[in-house]
């Protein structure tokens, strides 16, 4: 999963921490079990100076972009990809469209980023729900959603894919 | 009619639950993020984006930032800075200047206080107001099914001039004396102080707006 352009700013999530938010991911998507968590994130401490300074500010490392968006590279060929978004509201429904760097470039500027799963890069998702509000689950075979302020992502999928993942 | 008095008197406490649903201008403006600028914000308790499942519980919103929320707020989640543990911290965006709070940087313990008391009441206070909501409702209701027997509608129109009166006076109560207690506040104890000001003033206006109001609407219901 296009593991290339991970630099030393960003690095693994502690597992256990993982695990907690798979339920974030699991109450937007139903990824059928076996499934495991693994996540990512920025680590601030790594930073240059300079980035730490806007990242005090509150703007996002563009190594962290360029991960999505090699992320979103990696994922675009996988049948069923889309992105999911939490629409505005209080019955919490998702917005499912198809896949594309830059409807997800357009979603870091939104509130939508910093809430837990607001945003989801899933795979093996229905063609039909493509466009649509959904109020309950989506059922697709992996999810990629951010977590922690936006500064973390995390993958739920089949323990070979998440293996995989590592691995990349 | 003859009911007014007596079931007055547990509602005003209940309309004080309107404090966390408003917005607050803040009279003072901040240092903004371009140099020699200043900007004006506003005091809410409710993510104003309309999206579900924010994890703060104050905001402090910079005015006209568009779609693009820009501002600080008082959050409780995980945090990028401790690894993903989960902490009370501040979010911000482009509002370094004008508040000193780096984005994700720990809470202090008594911001932390202020932000669990804030998780604990907003609910209870959403209750409550539900609650007097309905028991206004359902004052109203008595009243019209007494007219619906007399054929007299005066008392009905009385009574929904007091509750109008009461739920306007609430809303202009906190919504003045919150914007007052988040100014006091603001000078005193920074963004700590602008929530606490604008929390207790919201409600203390809210408590007191209802009960001035509802008294002119009786008064006012008195013409009928």
């Amino acid at each position: 999963m296009a593991g290339k352009l991970v630099v030393s700013v960003l690095g693994p999530l502690d597992d256990a921490i993982a695990e907690q938010m798979k339920a974030d991911v699991l109450a937007v998507c139903l990824v059928p079990p076996p499934h495991q968590a693994k996540g990512f994130t920025v680590l601030p401490e790594k930073l240059s100076d300079e980035a730490k300074l806007r990242f005090d500010d509150g703007a996002l490392p563009q190594e962290w972009m360029d991960w999505w968006a090699a992320q979103v590279a990696s994922l675009q060929a996988r049948d069923g990809a889309a992105l999911i978004t939490l629409e505005p509201g209080l019955l919490g429904q998702h917005r499912v469209q198809p896949l594309s760097m830059e409807t997800l470039m357009a979603q870091m500027e939104m509130p939508t980023w910093t809430i837990p799963a607001g945003v989801v890069i899933a795979w093996g998702v229905d063609d039909g729900l493509m466009g649509r509000k959904v109020l309950r689950r989506i059922v697709c075979a992996g999810a990629l959603a951010v977590h922690v302020d936006g500064c973390a992502a995390v993958l739920v999928a089949d323990p070979n894919t998440v293996r995989g993942w590592c691995a990349s | 009619m003859q009911q007014e008095g007596t079931q007055q008197s547990g509602r005003p406490p209940l309309a004080a639950g309107m404090w966390q649903e408003l917005g607050y201008r803040i009279p003072q403006n901040f240092p903004g993020s371009a140099k020699g600028a200043m900007d004006r914000y506003n005091l809410s308790f409710r993510d104003q984006s309309g999206y579900r499942g924010s994890t703060s519980e104050a905001f402090l919103n910079r005015a006209n930032s568009g779609t693009k929320w820009k501002g600080l707020r008082l959050d409780h989640g995980p945090n990028v800075k401790t690894g993903g543990q989960t902490n009370w911290h501040w979010n911000q965006k482009g509002s370094m200047n004008a508040f000193g709070h780096a984005d994700h940087a720990l809470a202090s313990p008594g911001a932390a206080r202020l932000g669990q008391t804030l998780k604990g009441l907003k609910p209870l206070s959403r209750g409550a107001m539900v609650l007097g909501a309905g028991l206004d409702a359902y004052d109203l209701g008595t009243e019209a099914h007494q007219s619906m027997q007399t054929g007299e509608w005066s008392n009905t129109a009385a009574k929904g001039t007091e509750i109008a009166g009461g739920w306007a006076g609430a809303y202009a109560g906190a919504k003045s004396a919150g914007a007052l207690g988040a100014g006091i506040g603001t000078f005193l104890g920074g963004p700590v102080g602008t929530m606490v000001g604008g929390a207790l003033g919201g409600i203390i206006g809210g408590v007191g707006g209802y009960m001035a109001g509802s008294e002119l609407g009786k008064w006012l219901g008195s013409w009928w």
